[in-house]
């Protein structure tokens, strides 16, 4: 068991010491247009490996066909690889390097060499010779605008191939339809019995001018070798020639005025709902238009009639394909109510179109039809009645009035509009502008009083110099002067301080200002006023109105110097 | 202070004038109403389109305009002028009705290329576009106000409705605005459409009678047109309204 063990961890740690090596091999690195070839890359030293992406250049086709894993021992050596097989296909010829291929393994990226392949342009072994081959023609070499015209690809194969992928080219300038699904039938042509595949396309141009359809091809396996292990098989790749068709304007000469681009052969049939009705009733006209091409585009035809009131439904519209041919019919529903009584003829119907088999403007026409229109029976000369049928489903389960427009506005206040009118839109911009000032100015104002709620000191010191100026108005004339003028000073000074007013003395004033910033002889002017002050208010001297008016206006003075300084 | 500014604003606000309406324009479209109701169908496009001149944003001139056109035999006329109709009012029934009665007459198929001319069914034209966004602007404004004094839940809600209101029909105007294209109705009755400027270039398909394109340039006497599904091509300028 130990034995196994060590066996399993020594090829584990090959495994991961093993170098990886990643080879790009081609089968035959020069190959014709219609030829596949085989690709493999194989990855050398991992078991894990992505998928490989191979740079073609987009000068190949590449399909991923799978992938096997082989882990070999030789004298003790454990190699692991990895190959995975492509079919190759070229585009165009010319010569054109393929790779590198690039895996990845392990979050890394690894990248092969590369091949350089010459492609050749296709081989030209006679059909007979071989034992597969393909065509593609159209049934003319020239249509007119809007013709008809029958593509087809056949197959021809003596030998089975298997796994057949058809890729039928883009008809630039044309409307295609397909003409139904493969058709196979076996034919003996000297004896060989050969298979005949065939696919048709219905194409409509839409441009004129010279075209050339791009190949198709077809790529299919072809069976090498049967083995009790099953078939070997090798890719094959089948490539058309270009066809080319002209495609012609529609002839000018003898164009009718009332050509309404109908290219085709086709018929016109009428038929009425009921020939004998009340003048006001309505009756059902149908006109179908019915032939070989595609008629959807074709217009509601005009009648010239002022015998009647004519209203168009919506027209129904059905194509089918027979044969190898579209076949269309556009179906116009009117109804036809009667202006007068009497027998009233409903004109001819006339269409016109190409035809591009005789190659000339053919018209056909339908007959008139005799309508006889007996007097209304309630006599009103006016009435206007019209039935409206739900004339796409061929039931008539309602009838209603639904067969003209709504009326016209009549009121002349439309004139003046809705509010959206009256309102001036401008003006609704200056009640923006003004509500938006309006909210910044409410705003402001309000974040200042919560931010001097909170600052009581600033508001404080901000308003001493009001109240002090409120008060001065008054104070010449105040009884005790002396007192009041004392008392508002040390108030404003308190204020202006954030210190109690009323207890600050001439003796404080020093260590108030020991660090402050008023000059000295702002200090000795503000201690001199102090000790007039007291002097007055407490030495019982009588103060003059020359005295007054003195320390008034040294009052103001040094209130307007520490307003400054502090 | 604060009720002098406030006193103000509201006598601007309250102080627009409405629209008035003139006698003459009254009887000219009494006038035209008349000839339309006698079957002179010419004569009242005549007068419809004078008073046009002095009312372009009345839908309801657009629609009697169309209306005539309808009657006159005018089928591409008659489609432009509903549409333009329905660009103002948006959500009027008859308007509706009457441009898929147009719609209905007309040859080529389109409903495929209805998108491209109608990119965002706003059910609003941009007048209205433009007031909703004005007045949700103001509504949000107010509540900002309302909401520095008082911050209840109700406050708080509604600030978060008129933000949400003033965010929903600015981004209907902005698309509005920027989906608008240029409309054109072919009004002949078959026209060619064309490769290149020029009745000699190559004929790429054709248009009949109030099939709608997009007008994307004009040169000359033609017209660039798109249906929108990468058919492109020129068309005589006098083959369509635009």
């Amino acid at each position: 068991m130990k034995f196994y063990i060590l066996i399993c961890l020594l090829i584990v740690a090959n495994l991961c010491l093993a170098q990886i090596q990643v080879h790009l091999e081609v089968d035959s690195d020069t190959i014709s247009l219609n030829e596949v070839v085989g690709v493999n890359v194989k990855v050398i030293g991992a078991r894990n490996s992505s998928t490989p992406t191979i740079n073609t250049n987009e000068n190949f086709n590449i399909q991923h066909e799978g992938s096997s894993s082989q882990i070999s021992i030789i004298n003790g050596d454990t190699t692991i690889s990895t190959s995975h097989q492509y079919q190759l296909s070229p585009i165009k010829p010319g010569t054109f390097t393929l790779g590198p291929a690039t895996v990845e393994v392990n979050g890394k990226e690894f990248t092969s060499n590369t091949i350089s392949i010459k492609v050749g342009g296709t081989t030209n072994i006679p059909n007979k010779d071989r034992n597969y081959y393909v065509e593609a023609f159209l049934d003319k070499k020239e249509a007119y605008l809007g013709e008809q015209v029958i593509y087809t690809f056949k197959l021809f194969n003596k030998v089975q191939l298997y796994n057949s992928t058809l890729e039928i080219p883009k008809f630039d300038g044309f409307i295609s339809e397909s003409l139904g699904s493969e058709k196979s039938i076996i034919k003996i042509i000297n004896g060989v019995r050969w298979k005949e595949t065939e696919i048709k396309t219905l194409l409509i141009p839409t441009r004129t001018g010279d075209f050339e359809i791009p190949p198709a091809s077809i790529n299919a396996k072809l069976i090498v070798s049967q083995s009790f292990f099953g078939a070997e098989t090798k890719p094959v790749r089948l490539i058309s020639e270009t066809v080319k068709i002209k495609i012609k304007e529609l002839p000018l000469a003898n164009k009718p005025a009332n050509f309404l681009g109908l290219i085709g052969e086709f018929d016109i049939k009428t038929s009425i709902e009921k020939n004998n009705i009340k003048r006001g009733e309505s009756t059902t006209l149908t006109l179908e238009i019915s032939g070989i091409g595609d008629s959807r585009d074709f217009p509601e035809p005009a009648i010239k009639t002022n015998d009647f009131k004519i209203y168009n439904d919506k027209p129904t519209f059905n194509k089918t394909i027979q044969g190898d041919q579209i076949k269309s019919v556009k179906t116009f529903k009117k109804a036809i109510v009667p202006q007068k009584a009497g027998t009233i003829m409903l004109p001819a119907i006339e269409i016109t179109f190409f035809n591009p088999i005789s190659g000339k403007y053919e018209s056909r026409s339908t007959q008139a039809i005799s309508i006889n229109v007996l007097p209304s029976e309630n006599g009103e000369d006016e009435l206007k009645m019209a039935t409206f049928n739900n004339l796409t489903s061929e039931k008539r389960n309602i009838n209603l009035l639904a067969t003209d427009l709504m009326p016209i506005f009549y009121h002349p206040g439309v004139l003046e509009g809705n509010f959206t009118k009256k309102i001036n839109i401008s003006h609704l911009y200056v009640f923006n502008i003004l509500t938006f000032v309006l909210y910044i100015f409410l705003y402001y104002q309000k974040n200042m009083r919560n931010k001097l709620k909170l600052d009581v000191k600033k508001i404080r010191r901000n308003k001493a110099f009001g109240i002090f100026n409120k008060q001065f108005k008054t104070l010449k004339h105040q009884v005790n002067f002396a007192s009041h003028a004392s008392t508002m000073l040390r108030e404003y000074l308190g204020d202006k301080l954030q210190l109690d007013g009323k207890s600050i003395t001439t003796f404080d004033l020093d260590k108030i200002f020991l660090h402050s910033q008023i000059s000295k002889t702002t200090l000795i002017e503000l201690k001199n006023i102090f000790a007039k002050l007291d002097n007055f208010q407490f030495g019982g001297i009588t103060i003059s109105d020359q005295e007054k008016d003195k320390l008034l206006v040294t009052l103001v003075k040094i209130v307007k110097k520490l307003e400054k300084e502090i | 202070m604060i009720t002098k500014i406030l006193t103000l604003y509201f006598l601007l606000i309250f102080s627009s004038s409405a629209l008035t309406l003139s006698d003459v324009d009254t009887k000219t479209f009494i006038d035209s109403n008349t000839f339309y109701d006698q079957g002179d169908y010419k004569n009242a496009i005549t007068k419809y389109h004078e008073l046009i001149n002095h009312y372009p944003k009345s839908g309801e001139l657009y629609y009697n305009l169309a209306n005539a056109y309808y009657k006159n035999g005018e089928l591409g006329k008659s489609i432009f002028f509903y549409i333009k109709a329905r660009n103002i009012l948006p959500r009027h029934g008859d308007v509706k009705y009457n441009l898929e009665y147009a719609k209905n007459q007309k040859i080529d198929k389109q409903e495929g290329n209805l998108n491209l001319l109608n990119l965002f069914n706003i059910p609003f034209n941009e007048d209205e576009l433009l007031i909703l966004v004005t007045v949700f602007a103001l509504f949000f404004w107010i509540i900002m106000i309302i909401s520095l004094y008082r911050k209840t839940f109700i406050i708080v809600s509604t600030r978060y409705l008129a933000i949400f209101l003033l965010i929903l029909t600015s981004m209907m105007l902005i698309i509005h605005t920027f989906s608008l294209k240029e409309l054109g109705v072919i009004t002949a009755q078959e026209t060619s459409v064309f490769s290149t400027i020029g009745a000699g270039s190559i004929k790429l398909f054709t248009l009949h009678e109030g099939s709608e394109v997009v007008v994307l340039d004009k040169k000359d006497n033609w017209v660039l047109i798109t249906l929108g599904d990468n058919r492109k091509g020129w068309v005589p300028s006098d083959k369509l309204i635009n």
